[in-house]
């Protein structure tokens, strides 16, 4: 139940990332340290080991431009490796369990997690109750939200993860219940297990008021921030109930040392070391370091804060640890072929 | 049938509470405790690089214009402390609307090496404050010590004045580089 307690906080809330830091071992008298970044470009041209923008399939209701976006911001994970020489990439493989950061294993990383893209809007979505004991399966819209702006702070959400943790709620009181599914593009999405793949991306994720270069759109920095949310919503397709790690779950911030005040008390915290905020943390930290002539000074310092903000909601626990969890997901549930099932629809009161 | 009908009424009541809690709050705007001061600064966000680049030797009451602009940015925290929790997981505009104009300040104080002091009391009076986001904080007493030129000792000396959350961000910027 605690399990659930927590799932029931955070999957569906999104994280914008971002930043890196200075020094004074910098780039000499420049007040504005780059980093060790490369000084030329990521070549959008050059053959990509991992197709990640072919993987991913777009609901027909996310906006063109959007698609276009992400699509482009994929084609940048595809060919940069994210390897800067420093600590940070020890630290980044160890959390992502890989053995490099070439572009092509995080492409890999990410294509395991993320497949389905889907709008905002949940309630446009038809969501169907399997019940395989039936042979049925039970098709419903949940309620919009009440606020019609409730989704403007969107940026993006594991949704898929939060049906699959809804799901064996409810078996534990309704066994007859299967699991969930969710229709896109007029096809049936299984969360039988929480690797399903589905992925919300919402408005604020494109929103200048919440990019590093809010006049140009598809600039490195901006990336940067969208990849970093993207791992970080990824990272919660991850984990497993036995270990307490389904999902990677945040945590309210407590009103501990080291916690920012102004955090205090929203569910906007981690309390081990290679949670979702981690895992934004260190991608982030790997583009700002690489930064280099793709960041204009004023990116620099936004990129900079965004990953400081991500740093911040990573909290030790009262006992001072900051313990490791599993992110091995678990089995799942069986798969079941619904051919020949009955599709009804539920009209709720 | 109906067992299952009864079962999926069930799943939905429960799903749409749960997915509902995404709502909590999320329909709150922050409240900026200067709606002025972000109409100024803003303003000054969409013209500053360009407008950085070209002065040089501003007036003492310009500068000090800027300071104040850039000091209402920072001290944002209650903005953070009143916003609804779909909003804070991810870097509220606060922040970054603060850490914009930071890089406006460190612009303007590689044009003006004869106010080094100036500037340096800016960045510790930033980084002093309480009301200043505790990122920015962060940023702003990296940014001292970087200018400062200060040594290991002189860093934990001052690093002893600090609280926890600021120290922590603040040493995180020293790794690597």
């Amino acid at each position: 139940m605690k399990m659930l307690e927590k799932a029931s906080v955070v999957f569906l809330l999104c994280l914008q990332l971002a930043g890196c830091g200075g020094s004074s071992k910098g780039d000499g008298d420049s007040p504005f340290p780059r980093g060790r970044g490369d000084a030329g470009f990521i070549d959008e041209t050059a053959a990509a080991e991992v197709d990640l923008q072919g993987h991913v399939v777009f609901d027909q209701l996310v906006v063109p431009a959007f698609q276009e976006s992400v699509l482009k911001d994929l084609a940048r994970v595809e060919r940069f490796d994210l390897d800067t020489g420093t600590d940070n990439d020890e630290a980044l493989k160890g959390i992502l369990s890989l053995a490099d950061l070439r572009a092509g294993s995080l492409s890999a990383w990410l294509k395991e997690r993320v497949q389905y893209i889907l709008a905002e809007d949940l309630h446009l979505y038809r969501v169907g109750v399997v019940v395989e004991k039936d042979r049925a399966v039970g098709m419903l819209h949940f309620d919009p939200p009440e606020d019609p702006d409730e989704n403007r702070f969107m940026m993006a959400a594991m949704v898929g993860t939060a049906l699959y943790s809804r799901s064996k709620h409810i078996r534990t009181e309704h066994p007859e219940v299967s699991y969930m599914a969710i229709e896109v593009n007029d096809e049936w999405v299984h969360a039988n297990t929480l690797r399903n793949g589905v992925m919300q991306i919402g408005p604020a994720l494109f929103n200048p008021d919440f990019q590093p270069s809010p006049g140009n759109p598809l600039s490195y920095a901006n990336t940067a921030a969208r990849v970093g949310t993207l791992f970080h919503e990824a990272r919660h397709a991850d984990g497993n109930s036995e270990s307490d790690s389904l999902g990677f779950a945040h945590i309210e911030c407590p009103a501990n040392a080291g916690v920012a005040s102004e955090l205090v008390g929203m569910p906007a915290c981690d309390d081990s070391s290679n949670g979702a905020y981690s895992v934004g943390y260190r991608i982030l930290r790997a583009y700002v370091e690489k930064c280099g002539r793709l960041c204009t000074a004023e990116d620099f310092y936004v990129l900079e804060a965004m990953m400081l903000d991500e740093l911040s909601r990573v909290i030790p626990r009262d006992d001072g640890t900051l313990p490791e969890l599993d992110g091995r997901p678990e089995v799942g549930l069986d798969y079941i072929d619904l051919t020949g099932f009955s599709f009804f629809p539920v009209v709720t009161e | 049938m109906k067992r299952a009908l009864l079962i999926v009424v069930l799943v939905v009541a429960g799903v749409g509470g749960f997915l509902m809690s995404r709502a909590q709050g999320g329909d709150e705007t922050p409240q900026v405790k200067d709606e002025r001061a972000v109409e100024r600064h803003t303003g000054t966000i969409a013209a500053g690089e360009r407008r950085f680049a070209a002065e040089v030797h501003l007036p003492e009451q310009e500068l000090q214009e800027r300071f104040q602009l850039a000091r209402e940015a920072f001290r944002q925290k209650g903005a953070i402390s009143g916003a609804s929790p779909a909003e804070l997981h991810r870097t509220p505009k606060v922040t970054i609307d603060a850490a914009r104009l930071l890089a406006g300040i460190v612009a303007l104080e590689a044009q003006e090496p004869e106010r080094a002091e100036a500037f340096q009391n800016f960045y510790l009076e930033c980084a002093r404050s309480d009301e200043t986001i505790t990122v920015i904080r962060a940023q702003c007493l990296n940014r001292f010590v970087q200018a400062g030129g200060l040594d290991e000792a002189g860093m934990r000396h001052l690093l002893a004045g600090f609280p926890a959350d600021v120290r922590r961000l603040f040493l995180a910027l020293r790794q690597s580089l």
